[in-house]
């Protein structure tokens, strides 16, 4: 009975070909729109790292002598001498400094690839492990690796692309501003989304091109200012590296992994223990009050999953609303139009039941359509969102299978919806006025 | 099989009652040919779409097969209406969409029979309208004296005990309509009964049965000579 139904669908939309095109284009053109913004909006706010999120946690230390914000608001970052201090902990699983900086680099002996100045990411030894981060070659830098400072690196899937053409480059090396650095790992594809190791304003930005053990970049003195976020509440001594080290500036992301309840409650004190001894030589002058934020808890208060975004999808549904309201008056003409056919049919036996699933099949088709087209719409707008903010991460703009799924789906249901009263009416008409019609 | 006991019915339309039909008395038994006759207006289509389930009556009560019609619940009425009815409209009521055999075939959709058992009927009710050989072709491809043939196959596909017509030969020239009239003979010897409106006196008087109908009003007689 259903193919029955569905052969009288395509019928009747052959019939009224305009018709049909329109209201499948006024679904599309609506489905299309909520879908752009929809997946811009998920694709914000989905978990990043959904089986670890929960065990994730970002350390802020109050070392600073005032109100930083809100009372119980911290920075994101921590000075260098608590980071030392954090990374001889073993309570947690895994723990990372992060830093950044900014760097030229090239091929040794191919002199027809240009160089490229790149953000490099800085950190320590279990980065990879953490965060999970797939290896196509080789793999990270061990601890020892970082405590010497080993000039080595670890680069993206990209950047090993255009350096050394894509070929397997672990033991190779390359200049890294003016030294050589030896490729000790290749990332397969990696693009967590938001980038929620980051500091926000990064959350959305393209993944990073190199990876370098963070001893590295303080041995070596580099610093990039722009890339991190130094909160100098106290002057250093000097402008020397060395005295940054030592200074209260705060501007080392640190992040701990902690397996469970018990963990992280020995982990804070253990922090609030160093914040303790520290006090007694003179440092922390407020007050004991550390934090460990959870990842999901910092992508809210972040605001790195902003309310923009999601702004942008009720307008969008709004306007697939309107859509649908124009696309229910163009169902009640094309019903109206049918009542000969249904007085008819109800003539010679069919039951309200049989025309309501005869025409819930006809939506459907339409539905369908319209989902289909209205997916093709939203690739477009997505597409044309990618070359707008071409700076942004390209994940963003990309629908997954589910997303695919949802849209068609959302498609079918909002036609049947709206076509519920026009479909009711339809059937519920006395037949013998009906017939008067055809 | 077909009793209505002081069966009426008004119709209220902005608060203005139309009485289409005042309380009458009829008992049609299985196997008879009735004609139906009256003015414009008076209310023979009304009285037509009662007796199929297509509306429902104000007052009185209405027997089918000895069952109260009130009882009916919707699904009930279109299986009735599915199985034991066949309409016949003055304006054959083709899906123009559809070939002859699919409209044949629409009954029979809802009855869910096999396609093997549909097939057999429609090929069958084609024969008996002697348009079996046309069956792919479309209603505009067609006469209207050919097209109310369809239609009358469309009735007869699901062997129904009643065929209401409502003017079946109203839109067709006096010798088109001589062959819609034997045919209905020809289907009421087989046993089928026929309740047919007309305003054509001579062809109302081939009846036995004569329904008047003036104003609402019925009243009822019998014919000498008549064919059933
Ligand atoms: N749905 C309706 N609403 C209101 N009044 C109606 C309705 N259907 C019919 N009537 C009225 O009922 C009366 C009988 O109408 P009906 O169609 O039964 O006449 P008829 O005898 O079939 O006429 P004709 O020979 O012209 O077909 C008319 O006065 C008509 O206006
Ligand atoms: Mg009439």
């Amino acid at each position: 009975m259903y193919f029955y139904y569905f052969k009288l669908a395509l019928l009747s939309l052959r019939k009224t070909p305009l018709l049909t095109l329109l209201m499948v284009a006024m679904i599309a053109i609506g489905i299309g729109a909520t879908m752009t913004t929809y997946t811009i909006s998920y694709m914000m706010s989905k978990d990043p790292i959904p089986n670890k999120s929960a065990n994730l946690y970002q350390v802020q230390l109050d070392s600073l002598n005032y109100e930083f914000a809100d009372n119980d608001i911290l920075p994101n970052t921590i000075a260098y001498q608590d980071v030392q201090a954090l990374l001889k902990s073993d309570i947690p699983k895994n723990h990372v400094a992060l830093g950044a900086i900014q760097t030229e680099i090239g091929p040794i002996d191919n002199p027809s690839i240009e160089r490229q100045t790149l953000e490099v990411r800085t950190a320590t030894s279990d980065f990879f492990a953490m965060f999970e981060v797939p290896f196509l070659h080789g793999g990270g830098w061990s601890e020892q690796d970082g405590k010497d400072a080993a000039q080595v690196a670890v680069l993206s899937k990209e950047t090993n692309g255009w350096l050394f053409n894509g070929e397997n480059s672990v033991g190779r090396t390359f200049y890294f501003g003016k030294d050589t650095y030896r490729v000790i790992g290749v990332l397969d594809d990696w693009n967590p989304l938001p980038k929620y190791y980051e500091l926000s304003y990064a959350a959305f930005k393209k993944p990073n091109g190199v990876f370098i053990p963070f001893n590295t970049q303080i041995k070596n003195e580099f610093l990039t200012l722009k890339l991190i976020s130094n909160y100098c509440w106290k002057e250093p001594d000097d402008q020397s590296f060395a005295a940054l080290l030592t200074s209260e500036c705060m501007w080392i992301i640190f992040w701990v992994e902690l397996s469970n309840a018990q963990d992280r409650d020995q982990y804070q004190a253990f922090i609030d223990n160093h914040a303790k001894e520290q006090q007694a030589l003179g440092r922390f002058p407020r007050r004991i009050f550390n934090k460990l934020l959870p990842l999901k808890e910092y992508l809210t208060d972040e605001e790195i999953v902003s309310d923009d975004s999601k702004m942008a999808v009720w307008l969008a549904a709004l306007f697939l609303l309107v859509c649908l309201l124009n696309c229910m008056s163009l169902m009640i003409a094309k019903f109206d139009a049918k009542a000969g056919e249904i007085g008819l049919r109800r003539a010679v036996g069919a039951s309200q039941n049989d025309i309501i699933k005869q025409f819930a099949i006809e939506l459907s088709v339409i539905g369908l359509a319209g989902g289909l087209l209205g997916l093709l719409f939203a690739k477009l707008g997505l597409m044309a969102a990618a070359n707008t903010y071409h700076y942004l991460h390209s994940g963003l703009m990309q629908m997954n299978s589910q997303l695919l799924m949802s849209t068609v789906m959302l498609a079918v249901v909002s036609s049947l919806l709206f076509g519920l009263y026009p479909i009711t009416k339809a059937s519920r008409m006395q037949p013998s006025s009906q017939l008067k019609s055809l | 099989m077909l009793k209505m006991k002081s069966l009426s019915k008004a119709f209220l339309t902005d608060a203005i009652k139309t009485q289409a039909l005042h309380p009458f008395d009829l008992t049609i038994e299985q196997g008879e040919f009735v004609s139906v006759i009256g003015p414009s207006g008076s209310g023979k289509t009304t009285f037509l779409n009662i007796a199929g389930l297509l509306e429902e009556h104000s007052d009185g009560l209405y027997e089918l097969d000895g069952k109260d019609v009130a009882q009916f619940t919707d699904k009930k009425k279109s299986a009735y209406r599915n199985e034991k009815i066949g309409f016949v409209f003055q304006s054959f009521n083709l899906i123009p969409e559809l070939n002859l055999y699919d409209n044949v075939d629409m009954p029979l959709r809802y009855r869910k029979f096999n396609s093997e058992e549909r097939h057999k009927r429609i090929m069958q009710a084609l024969e008996q309208v002697g348009l079996a050989g046309r069956k792919d072709h479309y209603p505009t491809q067609l006469s209207g004296g050919q097209q109310q043939r369809i239609a009358i196959a469309r009735a007869i596909a699901g062997t129904p005990s009643v065929i209401l017509a409502d003017e079946p030969t109203g839109n067709l020239d006096s010798k088109m309509a001589e062959g819609i009239m034997s045919l209905l003979k020809d289907i009421n010897a087989a046993g089928t009964s026929i309740i047919m409106v007309t305003h054509d006196n001579e062809q109302a008087a081939q009846a036995k049965r004569i329904v008047q109908i003036k104003d609402g009003h019925l009243s009822e007689y019998t014919q000498q000579k008549a064919i059933a």
